[in-house]
């Protein structure tokens, strides 16, 4: 009897599993009105995380500015590469239009699935290293997209002008995460050219974060925060030990200033979905070829201050860094 | 490409590393966990020989040799440093992520522009002959007199002391095979998704073992079908299980708990049934008696 029981119970969790599933999916789908043709968009995001999900509405709120009519399958690996590779390969077995892969993993998984159905990446940081592409002018194949890279040059400037004696900036990063890795690599090339030495502490989990800021704030005199999923888990951490420790923090996008860092002259994701969103739409409606459309980085930076941190640091807000500066909504 | 053929061909490349962790969890009951650190090991040394210009059949082998090399680590921590087994895993895993980055000094190395060992032919074709390879040579070894003595060990290590073997010896044996096969899953997985990444292990061990113990649900103790087929056979039904969640367009924040659910259900039909063949036994001795006449009427 017992068999029986458990037996019943194993194919209803199964089943209720599926329908439950099923109701949801309903969701998933983004039919917009069809006077032309609908075209087939696959989305495939890496994981869930807040930079990646706005390059996802941007991308979604860009076609519907532009007026292409699409039917969206939504997909996210949940930070399992093998299951973004799969999500790739039903897109390829679906035949959509036009995939969009959000993160380099998700990306070259697209890549690795077709050769022929172009593809869009977005919030990856060098596709030239990923070998997403031969070069940003000419991605020579069918992937192409925009890149987060930030304008590391304007952000550390900032150090400089708001206090001509910071001479180390601490940077933490994820080791898992080869962009990381490379914006350390130009953060020193970029801070050598303006007198600015970089200390960086590597981590592989977040519970690495409190030891490595604390030795962290010894050793310098700023803190810069790279665009970073683990960083930015972790954001509001940084910031409180930073203004603990009354030091001047730049950030590499907007979110962080929103969590306390006090400047950055930043990328929004949410832009980069819509640049994105544009390349969709010269592939989908005006038929270009992906091969043809140069990779971008971020066109516009938007330079955005929290004052509460400003007030906390005890600086003055008539400074002239902060003068075309927007002050950032909580 | 079919949805049941690339659920295969994953299915496949997840087989060897299900007989990996069959020898370990299955035949010699250790955890092994350092498989986390193991499978990117065998993909980054993959990508490193590769990038040298050595060929990929050659490179493959490599990443499996390197693998042992790990196996042989975690063995030493526990027989000879006495740490718990679980805890060298562990601590092997840890090792591994740091030598990972430093072996080609990135946490992600695209492989597009060499060659992989599924030039050669047909994807799913080259998978089920490295398989079916595997199976057959760890089937014959595992019938040969140290192939016994390594299964006893995990069985009854009193019994293999007793006959005046070295049981350290067969369970050093038995994690360096089993890393070995762990680290060539990674380096196929490598070449079969394009790019080696720092984070390819992460849950792979959860993947490991709901394959072998799916592949449990399949007559258990049967002479028939031997332990390395049931691993070989949970893996694929495990992808193909996990290609079904995804084509079916499931809410995708649910894929993870349903990839769990799924294995629950079929754990628990595990512990409670013994066989799925049991509709095909023989009736009870009472339903098959057609003469119900007592003896004494005779």
């Amino acid at each position: 009897m017992k068999k029986k029981i458990v037996k019943l119970v194993s194919l209803l969790m199964v089943s209720m599993v599926i329908f439950a599933g099923c109701s949801s999916s309903g969701s998933n789908e983004n039919t917009v009105t069809a006077n032309d043709k609908v075209f087939k968009v696959g989305i495939s995001q890496l994981a869930e995380h807040p930079a990646l999900d706005d390059a996802r509405r941007g991308f979604e709120d860009g076609l519907k500015e532009l007026g292409v009519n699409v039917e969206i399958d939504y997909q996210n690996a949940q930070g399992d590469i093998p299951t973004s590779l799969s999500i790739a390969q039903k897109f390829a077995r679906d035949e959509v239009d036009l995939i969009y892969a959000i993160a380099t993993p998700a990306a070259q998984s697209a890549k690795q699935a077709t050769g022929d159905i172009p593809i869009i990446f977005s919030a990856v940081t060098d596709p030239v290293e990923a070998e997403l592409v031969a070069s940003m002018e000419k991605p020579g194949a069918n992937v192409t997209g925009t890149s987060d890279l930030s304008p590391m040059d304007r952000q550390l400037q900032l150090f400089k002008d708001l206090d001509e004696s910071i001479e180390k900036v601490g940077i933490i990063f994820n080791t898992n995460e080869a962009n990381s890795q490379i914006q350390v690599q130009l953060a020193e090339e970029i801070g050598a050219n303006i007198g600015l030495e970089i200390v960086s502490v590597g981590i592989s989990t977040i519970n690495d974060i409190p030891q490595a800021l604390d030795s962290l704030v010894k050793k310098v005199d700023g803190i810069y925060t790279i665009t970073d999923n683990m960083v930015a888990s972790a954001i509001y951490l940084v910031s409180e030990k930073a203004l603990e420790n009354k030091m001047i923090t730049v950030a590499g996008e907007d979110s962080h200033v929103k969590a306390g860092i006090l400047i950055t002259d930043g990328i929004s994701y949410y832009e980069l979905g819509k640049q994105s969103a544009q390349m969709a739409k010269e592939i989908l409606v005006d038929g270009k070829l992906p091969a043809d459309i140069p990779s971008e980085t971020a066109k516009n930076t938007t330079k955005v201050f929290n004052e509460d941190t400003l007030n906390a640091l005890g600086l003055d807000k008539n400074h002239p860094v902060f003068k075309d500066a927007v002050k950032i909504e909580d | 490409m079919t949805l049941l053929m690339t659920s295969i061909e994953q299915g496949l490349i997840f087989a060897v590393l299900a007989i990996g962790v069959f020898i370990t969890y299955k035949l010699l009951d250790v955890a092994d966990l350092s498989v986390e650190g193991t499978f990117p090991f065998g993909a980054f040394v993959f990508a490193k020989f590769i990038s040298m210009g050595v060929n990929p059949l050659i490179s493959t082998l490599m990443a499996f040799l390197f693998g042992t090399l790990a196996g042989l680590l975690t063995s030493i921590m526990f027989t000879k440093l006495k740490i718990k087994p679980l805890l060298s895993g562990i601590l092997t895993m840890t090792i591994l992520y740091s030598i990972n980055l430093r072996i080609n000094g990135k946490s992600n190395i695209p492989l597009f522009s060499y060659g992989s060992i599924y030039d050669l032919g047909l994807t799913i074709l080259i998978l089920a002959i490295i398989v079916l390879s595997i199976k057959v040579i760890m089937d014959l070894f595992l019938k040969t007199e140290i192939g016994y003595l390594l299964t006893a060990t995990g069985d009854n290590e009193a019994l293999v002391k007793s006959l005046g073997e070295n049981s350290n010896k067969y369970k050093i044996m038995g994690l360096m095979i089993s890393n070995g096969l762990v680290a060539l899953s990674g380096a196929l997985m490598a070449q079969y998704q394009g790019f080696a990444d720092i984070t390819m292990g992460s849950s792979i061990i959860v993947v490991a073992l709901a394959s072998i113990i799916i592949g449990d649900t399949i007559k258990k103790n049967s002479n028939f079908i031997k332990g390395t087929t049931r691993a070989i056979i949970g893996a694929v039904i495990y992808k193909i299980i996990g290609g079904v969640a995804i084509d079916l367009g499931l809410n995708p924040n649910d894929l993870k708990a349903i990839n769990a659910i799924i294995v629950i259900a079929f754990i628990s039909y595990n512990n409670f049934a013994i066989d799925i063949f049991s509709i095909f036994r023989k009736k009870e001795g009472k339903e098959s008696v057609e003469n119900s006449k007592p003896i004494k009427e005779f």
